[in-house]
């Protein structure tokens, strides 16, 4: 089977040619027939009401008399010149001779024409056509027949067919004609979509087509239109979510902003009328986004102020109604007067001149505006925007709120990345300000601080620290040099120049102070510094770069000073907050520094202190050896005049007995000498023992008053304890020779020998037997000699220690005192009498010199008992 | 024909019935004309002529215009017989053939004379078969010198 192609020009035009061809047939033969058999029958029904009102006026004319109707009838009739011949027919009811049956008989009456003779059963032919009417009246019944001529019939049946063929052939010829332009008129709109939606399924969705016509394939084209529109619309807001979902930086978004734009330019808005409003519903201020322009081709971004205006009072109300859309309307004075604050106290002020006078040139604007929830995207022109542009400009807006709240996301994340970035920045700051100790230390500030605001992206390119000294009146400067080193310490005074002097003034007020110079104001101070001796020369205050053609300098103040960021613009909001945070924690990290090196110099001082105070008492530890000892001395030196006396003594009976063995040599009595030597010998002896006897004396007082190590001995306590008994004794009575007391031992003879510094616990001893022999004097002094003073040293070995206990019958010590016999200084001995260390030191010698215990039992008024345990 | 007997049987005993006054009594006819065209007097043939529908213009070429009382009155049953000589129905198949044929314009009944005398006072040509009129707007036409016949 042949696959014949035909274009839809050639269906529509078989199509057309074949209705028109059937037409034509139609016109041809059947219309023609039909009106023939029309024609014949409306002349056949004519003729009948002809023959009809013939029939009534006759039978009105014999009935009523009134011929006026018959004449009328058959006059009408008489004038047609169709007519052959009308006859008026009698009936007559013929009965046969018996009456039973009858005939019906007609005859003609009366034939118009006179002249033509008129068979009365006479029928229709090609040629006429005979219809009769019937009549009835008392007169007579009949028929009035007429008989009417078909030549018009026949002549008519000819134009006909003539008419026809020329119908059939005008049908065919104007079918053909509209055939054609029809299935032109289709084909070419059909195909011009065709063409149309291929270039739109190869992308190109700036298709549309013309749609001259308003029928189907018109409204076929304005469909097409429309969805081409609806693609390019759905195209270009799926541009803006795809760079708006691309975007992963918050600054990307002017990137996404400037997409919008051509989006809305591409289908037809004008773009520069176009812009978007962020707003906070509680703001102050609005970002307003514009779209580029010949000098600028990316968008411009202003912050507007919010200013008192009867058009934005008018513009926030309905905002805050919550509308999706609105048509606000701008003209006359008070548009003027809008533009005039505008242009003149806004940063729209900056706009170009041909941007302003556009804007100013629009007297009458009607500002079609799309609300979202964090603002609006408005298009301004004479006209409202059409519904059509409206709904448009509506979605983009719901698109472009989606762009918004993921800048907002991004936008959080990076400040909460940057908060995180902050604070290990200030962490590393802290620390390492921390770990600063020494004056040495603080060159390191300034690359610190200048590594950190290169961390938190803080815009700059010299940095430093001043801190104020409110005491010495200047400030001390950490600047950097800037590749970030750091350009040395120095200080200046407060009144060294006016920005000194307000760096001061912002200080004390806690006030960010900034400050712009141009390249000479930087000069002049670099070398205002040069000649003060702060730095050496240019080279080193500028490095290798240039002076700066501008700087803004940023003195940010914390508790001890003003944080310095210097660049060449000034820092934004959010920058300067940055600087503030770094200047905080600059702040608490530097008090700590000042805290530690208060610290230190407080340390030192206490180290100072520490050592005069042990040098204190060392000395008067010494002092109070010296005064124990001095209290020794008199039993010192009666226990010494004891065997110098008995030294004495023997040596001088030795003398006389060498004077008696001289005088028996002499007489040769050897026996007699031999005894005297024997005596001598024994003198000498006697001499030598208490010699030897007083130099341990003597050797006792020096260890008791010899300062520096001492070793630990084999030691036998009750020797011990029974020389410092009668030292501390006879040291007291000769100092008071009134003084009497009733003093024992108790010594354990198997008490061993124990490991011990003796000298040490000789000091214990002199010190405990000392102050029982002070109260019962006191006691004694007090009761008189009723009162028999008595002190008894006892020793006792225990499992594995020994246990020396003195006991006095004194007053004993007053329970309040008890807690505070052991403190360093405190005595209840006169003053000049007692040190106050005695017991303390006692104290410490026993346990923690000897890990030993000393206990006392005392009962007040009764008497007191120190026992010393001491392990073995 | 027996049909035709009897209906013409019929129509004699109900025209018996109905008229039996007029039939009682012959009624004087008065011949009234427009005063128009109409000629004063005529004799009886002339009279018949243009009733009859034989005369159809008068002298002055004005048309004549009949006007008689219906058949079913007392002038026009009068009418018939005396002017006529016809019954009812003869009269009426009388004109209806020249009506027909075209050789008379229809004449015109009337149910009353003043109807009539009406219609041929203002009718120019016309003619009428009245009783005694009394009306001024037309003329009594003397046939054969007399006012009646």
């Amino acid at each position: 089977m042949m696959n014949l192609r035909l274009s839809v020009k050639s269906k529509i035009l078989m199509t057309v040619l074949s209705v028109v061809l059937m037409f034509a047939l139609f016109i041809l033969f059947y219309f023609p027939a039909r009106q023939e058999r029309y024609l014949l029958e409306n002349y056949n029904e004519e003729i009948e009401n002809f023959a009809k009102t013939v029939a009534l006026g006759v039978k009105i004319a014999l009935t009523e008399q009134n011929f006026e109707g018959v004449e009328t009838a058959i006059d009408f009739v008489r004038e047609d010149s169709r007519l052959q011949f009308v006859s008026l027919i009698q009936t007559d009811t013929l009965w046969d001779a018996n009456g039973k049956s009858y005939e019906v008989g007609k005859t003609v009456f009366k034939t118009f024409p006179e002249n033509v003779e008129v068979d009365a059963e006479a029928n229709s032919s090609e040629y006429f056509i005979i219809k009769s009417a019937p009549f009835s009246s008392p007169i007579m019944s009949g028929e009035i027949m007429l008989s009417f001529s078909t030549a018009e019939i026949i002549e008519s049946r000819s134009q006909i067919r003539f008419t026809s063929i020329l119908a059939s052939l005008i049908v065919f010829v104007i079918g053909l004609l509209i055939g054609y332009l029809l299935a032109r008129n289709i084909s070419i709109p059909v195909l011009a979509l065709r063409d149309a939606a291929n270039r739109v399924g190869e992308g190109d969705l700036t298709q549309s087509v013309k749609s001259k016509s308003r029928d189907e394939i018109g409204e076929l084209g304005i469909a097409f239109n429309k969805m081409v529109k609806d693609l390019s619309i759905e195209a270009a807001l799926e541009k803006i979510r795809s760079k708006t979902m691309a975007m992963h930086r918050s600054d990307e978004l002017p990137n996404v902003v400037s997409i919008f734009f051509d989006q809305l330019n591409h289908l037809g808005f004008e773009s520069k009328m176009c812009s978007i409003v962020i707003q906070g519903k509680s703001s102050n201020t609005a970002e307003h986004w514009i779209p580029g322009n010949e000098q600028a081709t990316s968008p411009q971004h202003y912050i507007i102020p919010q200013f008192e205006h009867p058009f934005h009072k008018q513009f926030g109300d309905l905002w805050l109604e919550g509308p999706t859309y609105a048509v606000l309307e701008l003209s006359g004075e008070l548009k003027k007067s809008f533009d005039e604050i505008l242009f003149t106290r806004t940063d729209f002020g900056s706009l170009s001149e041909s941007t302003k006078e556009m804007m100013m040139k629009i007297e009458h604007a009607m500002i079609s505006t799309a609300f979202m929830e964090h603002g609006s995207v408005m298009s301004t022109g004479l006209e409202p925007l059409s519904d059509e542009n409206a709904t448009i400009l509506q979605r983009f807006a719901k698109v472009f709120e989606q762009t918004y709240t993921r800048f907002l996301d991004l936008k959080k994340v990076e400040l909460q990345a940057r908060e995180k970035m902050k604070q290990a920045s200030l962490d590393r700051l802290r620390g390492e300000i921390a770990s600063m100790r020494t004056k040495e230390d603080l060159p390191r500030i300034t690359p610190l601080i200048w590594e950190e605001l290169t961390t938190l992206e803080v815009p700059f390119f010299r940095c430093g620290v001043f801190i104020v000294d409110e005491i010495q009146s200047t400030i001390q400067s950490y600047l950097s040099t800037p590749d970030g080193h750091s350009l040395g310490v120095f200080n200046m005074p407060y009144d060294t120049d006016n920005i000194s002097k307000k760096l001061v003034d912002h200080w004390r007020d806690r006030k960010v102070y900034t400050e712009h110079w141009n390249k000479n104001q930087f000069l002049k101070w670099m070398q205002n510094m040069i000649d003060k001796g702060h730095i050496q020369d240019s080279k080193t205050y500028q490095g290798a770069v240039s002076p700066p053609e501008s700087l803004d300098l940023h003195f940010v103040p914390f508790k001890q000073g003003m944080l310095y960021v210097g660049n060449t613009s000034l820092l934004s909001e959010d920058e300067l907050y940055l600087v503030k945070s770094l200047a905080e924690a600059f702040s608490i990290a530097y008090s700590r520094y000042q805290d530690f090196k208060q610290l230190e110099e407080a340390k030192n001082q206490v180290e100072k202190a520490l050592v005069e105070l042990k040098e204190t008492q060392s000395q008067l530890i010494q002092s109070e050896k010296m005064a124990s000892l001095g209290e020794l001395t008199a039993g010192i030196a009666h226990e010494i005049q004891n065997p110098l006396n008995f030294v004495n003594n023997f040596s001088e009976l030795s003398v006389d007995l060498m004077d008696e063995m001289d005088e028996e040599m002499a007489k040769g009595n050897n026996n007699e000498v031999n005894a005297i030597t024997k005596d001598l010998k024994q003198n000498l002896s006697k001499i030598n023992h208490h010699g030897k006897r007083a130099s341990s004396i003597v050797k006792g007082m020096l260890e008791h008053s010899r300062t520096g190590n001492k070793q630990k001995e084999m030691t036998d306590i009750n020797i011990l304890a029974d020389e410092y008994l009668r030292l501390t004794y006879h040291g007291l009575r000769a100092k008071d020779k009134t003084f009497q007391v009733d003093f024992k031992t108790e010594l354990d003879e198997s008490l061993p020998k124990i490991n011990v510094i003796y000298q040490d616990i000789g000091r214990v001893f002199l010190n405990i037997m000392n102050n029982a022999f002070y109260a019962v004097s006191k006691k004694t002094k007090e009761l008189g000699n009723d009162f028999k003073p008595k002190v008894t040293v006892s020793t006792k070995k225990m499992s594995d220690s020994v246990e020396i206990s003195v006991r006095d019958n004194g007053n004993g010590i007053p329970a309040k005192l008890i807690d505070r016999i052991y403190q360093p200084f405190f005595t209840t001995k006169p003053t000049g009498q007692g040190t106050g260390l005695g017991l303390s030191l006692s104290y410490d010698i026993i346990t923690k010199g000897h890990n030993g215990e000393l206990n006392v039992k005392t009962q007040e008024g009764e008497g007191t008992e120190f026992t010393i345990v001491l392990p073995q | 024909m027996k049909l035709l007997i009897s209906n013409l049987a019929i129509s004699l005993i109900i025209g018996l019935l109905l008229h039996s006054p007029a039939m009682a009594q012959d009624i004087e006819l008065t011949i009234i004309g427009n005063p128009e065209s109409v000629p004063s007097d005529m004799d009886m043939k002339l009279l018949k002529s243009v009733l009859m529908g034989e005369k159809l213009r008068w002298e002055d070429g004005l048309s004549i215009k009949i006007a008689l009382m219906k058949t079913n009155t007392p002038i026009g049953t009068s009418t018939c017989k005396k002017i006529y000589d016809m019954t009812g129905n003869e009269l009426n198949k009388y004109f209806l053939a020249l009506v027909f044929q075209g050789k008379l314009k229809a004449p015109t009944f009337f149910n009353s004379v003043s109807e009539l005398e009406s219609y041929v006072a203002r009718t120019p040509g016309a003619i009428g078969v009245s009783q005694n009129t009394t009306d001024t707007q037309i003329k009594i036409i003397l046939v054969d010198g007399k006012k009646q016949i």
